[in-house]
């Protein structure tokens, strides 16, 4: 990725600014409806100014006219090739629900980024939880989770019912459950390969409680 | 996933003790996990180290995650050590005594 010097911030917060006082209405880019939007091309500040709408307010992160919208927008579209070319069933299945349920624009936030990831770990987890390979149950590991590994994958769904409701409040409580029930192996690049600290330090940084050592 | 032990941890501020900048999204998306994360815990009995280990690593990964995603709206590199620190600074100013 390019470093750039542009005044991001600035077309960033002009972005915020339009979306706050509903001024002019920009020229749509044409790009926009490219990645699947319902309806074709979607302006997130013509979204968000109309009142019938069901899945107001949904504030995208930034508008597709702005550099970092534009960016936003690249980042999505470069996922939603990644689950095509994977033929992976599961994350085409997330990203089908995704363009029938979101509203248009949804392209230019991490939505689909931030679903991919946590679906993708969570089934991770699972796997690492349980004995689903052992079980046969490699394609449904939350099927092979029993006591504590499913009292620490309800902790884990917990977390990321709340995070992603509170940071995409446009995917709505069923939409939440829909996409923490599907399995779907990652798409995107193990996060993990970039933490730098040590596992003591993350529970203790986190305050993660932890049983005592015998 | 990374167990080394012997690794230091890194101060909130850069290599040249010049404070980090973070963003009012990054921040509030860091402090939106570890609310998550504590509401999750909220009512459970401590878990084993792994298990710990494992939703540590986790969650942070998310915060680390969210500083990305800075870099990718900002056009700018990629830093694992830059995002590191800039997660670390929102939970020191944002920490709560428990």
């Amino acid at each position: 990725m390019k470093t750039t010097s542009d005044p991001s911030w600035w077309a960033l917060a002009a972005a915020t600014l339009l979306l706050s006082v509903s001024l002019a209405r920009p020229k749509t880019n044409s790009s926009v409806g490219s990645a699947g939007a319902p309806g074709g091309a979607g302006d997130p500040i013509e979204a968000a100014d109309d009142a019938v709408s069901p899945w107001q307010p949904a504030p995208p992160v930034a508008s597709p006219q702005t550099h970092a919208g534009l960016r936003v927008q690249e980042h999505s579209q470069a996922i939603i090739d990644a689950v095509h070319e994977s033929q992976a069933p599961a994350p085409q299945r997330l990203l089908a629900w995704m363009r029938a349920a979101l509203p248009p624009g949804w392209e230019n936030t991490f939505v689909l980024h931030d679903v991919m990831v946590a679906s993708g770990a969570l089934t991770d987890m699972a796997r690492l939880l349980s004995f689903a390979s052992a079980d046969g149950l490699e394609a449904r590991p939350r099927d092979a989770l029993r006591d504590e590994a499913l009292r620490i994958q309800a902790i884990a769904d917990d977390i990321a019912r709340r995070w992603l409701a509170s940071k995409h409040p446009m995917l709505g409580d069923e939409g939440i459950e829909h996409l923490l029930a599907a399995p779907n192996r990652e798409v995107l690049p193990l996060l993990g390969e970039y933490n730098l600290l040590a596992v003591d330090d993350l529970i203790r940084i986190l305050r993660v409680p932890v049983l005592p050592k015998h | 996933m990374n167990s080394d032990a012997s690794r230091s941890l890194p101060s909130p501020g850069n290599d040249n003790g010049i404070a980090v900048e973070v963003s009012p999204r990054l921040r509030a998306d860091v402090e939106g996990l570890r609310r998550a994360l504590r509401e999750s815990l909220e009512g459970h009995p401590p878990m084993d180290a792994a298990h710990a280990g494992l939703i540590s690593s986790w969650v942070f990964n998310m915060m680390l995650d969210a500083a990305y995603q800075d870099a990718w709206e900002l056009g700018r590199e990629i830093d694992p050590a830059l995002a590191t620190r800039q997660v670390l600074k929102v939970l020191d100013e944002s920490e709560v005594p428990r």
